[in-house]
């Protein structure tokens, strides 16, 4: 679990708990016609999904291996 | 009967139905492992289904439309603390996998006992998540039976479909155990999806301009619902407790979690499994926009909790409230289910070990009876007897979220005490800013606990390892609580297989660091 990758899953991370303090978002600005905090959460939900999916393909699972080979 | 009780009631019905086909029979006798954990073999597939259905609650349904029919956006934090979680499930599932095959694990209580080297932490982590899951249990029941009766305007129809639905859930949980709850959460995910868009399409439409007139109207009418700036529900207060829940659900700290993750079949079907799960958390957005609709359409006084059911009723004919009705339903019967799994395996494992694995099972399942019955009679007679307790319920769990921590570690170098005390601390502190009147503004009482919490986690570990504070063990030697783990299973050149050890009568003299 290097740090690199781990950085892949912080940025979702930081896109929710920054929600309240981004003036842009914590609006009365409507985004395709939906609130634009209500947007905004919704892209970080399919951004987390995003993020795992690259953790999965970039970072190493060498525990996966062993598994596989004791099988 | 009107159409939407006959439909309501066929659903009940049918979800215990697929519920009761889930039991694999052929060849495979019935023990606590098969029935709590599957004999650990579930795929990708039945893992996503399965955790789905666990995390879509009557909350999400009913408690975030009222939530947007109150505050607005900020029920959108339900969006953020299950996606936060998901990462944190994503890093630890996985090596609670692992930790649970090696060693045997059927509750998180095992986890406690065989990390810490401690049956007395086992037990004590057993009592405090069965007393905690019980209000939790309690309040499915009484949600389904808000359902029935804002669905179908019928109070008495409401406490026979919860009679009706309770005994039905605890008939295919003793039958099938943990594959049946899987089953009837294929049919539950997937009728949800069906509701969901139903919803989404036609409630906007009782409103002048739809779905994009909605919003245009919020804006004009009351802006304050699309901001964060409300009085209860600030920017303190959508962090903080979207912080906690994703504290607690991202380590697991919810005893009945557990068995959906140690009935996996690999780390890797987990770990794909909590990839493609917050896309089904995107559903969580129609409730809020139904709740918002509730906002314009309804009166400002009226029963938050009925926004949903209400503007269903508004935009529906009968008999497709039914099905809406049944969908929700479900959201009651399912997480029930897992809920009644959690505090069964712990009462029958970690606190009523029996001697033979039949007996355990027997035991298991009158504790299964037991609990639905009292949440069931509490839930009719006294509704509000275990509020207080409920309140607790969420935060007083993540108290456990330190210990997990350094359960998790490959060396657990924070001794059975420290951990013991800090959650102690930590609930405790919970109670007196929960009851105690307390002026904490809009921070999470929960997130707050966890400060004390660690400080006196830390110090007493300190006071341990310097030798003041005793033994590091706590309980040990006192009870059953010994698993048979890696080292044991490895020793004779045979791998741990996926079954479940029994919890063995003999006691450990090893190490702690033996396990890691």
């Amino acid at each position: 679990m290097s740090q690199r990758h781990l950085a892949y899953l912080a940025v979702p991370a930081a896109g929710f708990l920054a929600t309240p303090y981004l003036p842009f978002v914590n609006s009365t600005h409507l985004w395709f016609g939906l609130p634009s905090v209500l947007v905004w959460c919704v892209l970080w939900t399919v951004g987390t999904t995003a993020a795992l999916a690259l953790y999965e393909a970039h970072a190493p699972h060498p525990e996966d291996t062993d598994e596989e080979a004791a099988k | 009967m009107n159409t939407t009780m006959a439909v309501t009631l066929a659903g009940i019905i049918a979800i215990a139905a697929i519920g009761v086909s889930g039991r694999r029979t052929a060849g495979h006798g019935q023990d606590l492992g098969e029935w709590a954990v599957g004999g650990r073999r579930f795929g990708t597939v039945t893992m996503w289904f399965l955790q789905a259905g666990e995390s879509f609650t009557t909350f999400s349904f009913l408690g975030l439309a009222g939530l947007a029919f109150s505050d607005g956006v900020a029920a959108t934090y339900a969006l953020g603390y299950l996606s936060l979680c998901l990462l944190g499930q994503y890093l630890t599932g996985p090596r609670l996998w692992r930790l649970g095959k090696a060693n045997g694990y059927i509750t998180q209580a095992d986890f406690f006992a065989d990390r810490f080297d401690s049956p007395l932490l086992g037990k004590v982590v057993a009592v405090v998540g069965a007393v905690f899951l019980l209000p939790y249990l309690q309040l499915q029941i009484t949600g389904l039976g808000l359902i029935v009766q804002l669905a179908t305007g019928s109070e008495t129809g409401a406490t026979g479909s919860m009679v009706l639905a309770t005994v039905l859930t605890v008939g295919f949980v003793l039958w099938s155990g943990i594959r049946g709850i899987a089953r009837a959460a294929y049919f539950k995910d997937v009728l949800m999806v069906v509701a969901l868009i139903v919803l989404v399409v036609a409630v906007p439409l009782t409103i002048s301009g739809g779905l994009g007139g909605l919003f245009e109207t919020v804006r004009e009418s009351r802006p304050a619902l699309l901001t964060l700036d409300g009085a209860a529900t600030d920017a303190t207060w959508f962090t903080t407790a979207m912080l906690i829940s994703a504290i607690g659900a991202g380590l697991n700290t919810m005893p009945h979690l557990w068995s959906a993750i140690l009935s996996a079949g690999s780390a890797r079907s987990l770990r794909r499994n909590y990839i493609w799960l917050p896309l089904y958390q995107v559903a969580i957005a129609v409730p809020v926009i139904v709740g918002f609709a509730g906002a314009m359409a309804l009166a400002p006084d009226a029963d938050s909790r009925a926004a949903l059911l209400t503007m269903t009723g508004h935009a529906l004919p009968g008999w497709l409230v039914g099905v809406v009705a049944v969908a929700a339903a479900a959201t009651a019967m399912v997480p029930s289910a897992a809920i009644l799994l959690g505090i069964s395996t712990l009462v029958s494992r970690n606190l009523l070990p029996a001697r033979s694995e039949r007996a355990t099972l027997r035991v298991n399942h009158v504790c299964v009876v037991l609990a639905s019955a009292l949440a069931l009679v509490l839930g009719i007679a006294r509704p509000g007897l275990l509020a207080d307790l409920l309140l607790l319920t969420f935060g007083g769990l993540a108290q456990m979220a330190p210990a997990t921590v350094a359960g998790l570690a490959r060396h657990n170098r924070l001794g059975a005490v420290p951990a013991l005390l800090g959650i102690v601390t930590g609930v405790l502190t919970l109670a007196w800013l929960t009851f105690g009147g307390v002026d904490i503004g809009t921070v999470d009482a929960g997130l707050l606990s966890l400060v004390p919490n660690i400080v006196v986690t830390v110090v007493a570990q300190l006071l341990l390892s310097s030798g003041l504070l005793g033994s590091r063990r706590l309980g040990a030697g006192s009870g059953s609580g010994r698993m048979v783990d890696c080292g044991d299973a490895l020793a004779d050149g045979t791998p741990a297989d996926g079954g479940v050890a029994a919890p063995a009568r003999a006691t450990s003299g090893r190490g702690p660091t033996a396990r890691d």
